[in-house]
């Protein structure tokens, strides 16, 4: 399978409302292939709206969106999604292994029982994660760092394209979400990967541009995302902490640098 | 019990034989069906589809003999109505915007007056008691027969798409980005309940056979760590249940519904102390 010439995500003059409230407005920006960027925004502000676009989820009111130069929707084979590993039920009694297949389904149609080579790909990905020895484990008896990297295995199962992550720091101690930087980075190596986060300090670390999203979006490079950019796009001044785990005593900062 | 054994042979006690059988078969439906149903939590809506079992009993017994279609046998205005109450719940949480319980109470109570509203005009007597709480004294060979068929259809339908079940009980939404048909499976997991539920009616009775749908699949849920296991150890505990009761009911001369249902509900008491009790200690 060759992907087309062109961006792999493409949105143009995209606006899209819930209810009758506006979520989105004129929304435009492209992603490259093998890029790392990051959505970034106020809680409400229309991230995960983007994502769900992307996926074909939700349906934009207005504009044209493409993703690998198709109608979001037709392409989903070749993405890999994480979703927030929060709205889980714990008593729900599947193992990790279990889980991670489920990422296998749909990887070339209907199937009966999964295959060898099926296993083998979500053993593979579980790997990756460092999580193989907790492939028998319950998803419940994991820590919160360890059930987001079984999501991400879930992911990458299929050997997707484009990896999208819906806050994969959202409750993962600074220990974890080291790890994770380190895996999204070895991940991005051979596929495109846009995440969602409304943490700023990590986004900064690990990726060349953000797209902020308020409602409007605007696309800055990371080098420049000052306190100016920050109060455009929260409304407000907010105290940053760096996330800066390669040195002892975490920075304090009005903006990221 | 021994008095119980020698009656299961007795050639005037057939109808105990035949709820015995229909009792084991049923608990394979039950235990499979149930383990979905408990691991998704969507017992309450089997309570729905259960209790409007009894509108399509009720204009089932109002055509036989008040319109006079000798054809219209009670279960299979069951089976009907079992199956429009899942397609309307099925759709109702899907497309419309309402309050999902609200729906789902809905039917419930209108499904159960519709069914005693057709009794109440249906000629001749007929005892709603025997719907609602069940009796084996109503079990007859075509019972029996409709529980094998729909044990082969749960069966059959299960084998095909466990692992597509299972992946829209657990994540919906990523199932759906699968490719998977995610409505369409949830759709089929009620449709599912639906017959499960009928099967076991004119044993343990409408109002209780949401019993048997929840309680051998949660003691199962304690000790299993897979939804296989649990489907399992549910067909396992279900058909206990249902011969342990059938046994004492016979035994204590007590009607049989309830005391099925009290020998699993007391069995799930346990457990959970028990599983408690392990969990503390371990501590």
């Amino acid at each position: 399978m060759t992907d087309k010439p062109g961006p792999v995500v493409a949105m143009e003059n995209v606006s899209f409302s819930y209810d009758g409230r506006l979520v989105l407005e004129n929304a435009s920006f492209e992603v490259q292939d093998q890029e790392l960027v990051c959505v970034v925004g106020p809680n409400g502000g229309g991230k995960t709206t983007l994502i769900k676009i992307m996926l074909g989820l939700e349906h934009p009111r207005h504009g044209r969106v493409r993703i690998f130069n198709a109608p979001p929707g037709e392409t989903r084979g070749r993405i890999g999604y994480m979703p927030q590993h929060l709205q889980y039920d714990p008593l729900f009694p599947v193992t990790v292994l279990d889980i991670v297949l489920m990422g296998r389904l749909g990887t070339s149609g209907f199937r009966l029982r999964f295959s060898a080579k099926d296993r083998e790909a979500a053993r593979e990905a579980l790997s990756e994660m460092d999580l193989a020895d907790r492939a028998q484990s319950l998803f419940a008896d994991l820590s919160g760092g360890q059930r987001q990297r079984v999501l991400i295995a879930r992911a990458i199962s299929c050997n997707p394209k484009l990896l999208l992550l819906d806050e994969p720091t959202a409750n993962v101690d600074p220990k974890a979400e080291a790890l994770l930087v380190d895996t999204i980075r070895a991940l991005n190596k051979r596929m495109t990967v846009i995440m969602v986060s409304h943490d700023l300090g990590f986004v900064s670390d690990i990726v060349e541009r953000v797209i902020c999203v308020n409602k409007t979006v605007h696309i800055h490079p990371t080098s420049d995302v000052t306190g100016q950019v920050i109060r455009d796009v929260y409304g407000m001044d907010r105290r940053m902490v760096r996330h800066d785990h390669h040195s002892e005593k975490d920075l304090l900062d009005d903006g990221l640098r | 019990m021994m008095a119980f054994v020698d009656a299961l042979t007795a050639p005037h006690l057939s109808f105990l034989r035949y709820a015995l059988i229909v009792g084991v078969l049923a608990g394979i439906p039950f235990g499979l069906v149930g383990a979905y149903v408990v691991a998704r939590r969507i017992s309450f809506i089997a309570g729905a589809i259960s209790h409007c079992v009894l509108g399509g009993i009720g204009a089932a017994l109002y055509c036989q003999n008040a319109l006079g279609w000798t054809w219209c046998h009670p279960m299979l205005g069951a089976l009907v109505a079992a199956l429009i109450a899942a397609l309307i719940i099925g759709l109702v949480s899907r497309r419309a915007r309402e309050r999902e319980d609200s729906v789902i109470v809905a039917l419930w109570v209108v499904g159960m007056s519709a069914g005693l509203l057709f009794l109440a005009r249906t000629p001749g007597y007929v005892d709603p008691m025997s719907y609602l709480w069940g009796n084996i004294l109503l079990i007859s060979k075509i019972d029996l027969w409709l529980v094998v068929g729909l044990d082969v259809i749960v069966g059959v339908l299960l084998f095909l798409f466990h692992n597509q079940l299972v992946a829209v009980c657990f994540d919906e939404e990523f199932a759906r980005l699968r490719g998977l048909k995610a409505d369409l499976y949830y759709l089929l997991l009620l449709f599912l309940t639906a017959l499960t539920v009928v099967t076991l009616v004119r044993i343990v009775g409408i109002v209780l056979v949401i019993a048997l749908i929840t309680l051998p699949a949660a003691v199962a849920g304690a000790l299993s760590r897979r939804l296989w296991q649990m489907m399992g150890l549910a067909v396992v505990f279900c058909i206990a249940f249902t011969t342990i009761g059938l046994g004492a009911s016979y035994t204590l001369d007590l009607p049989s519904g309830p005391v099925i249902v009290v020998i699993a509900g007391a069995c799930y008491l346990l457990v959970s102390l028990l599983k408690r009790l392990i969990r503390r200690f371990q501590k």
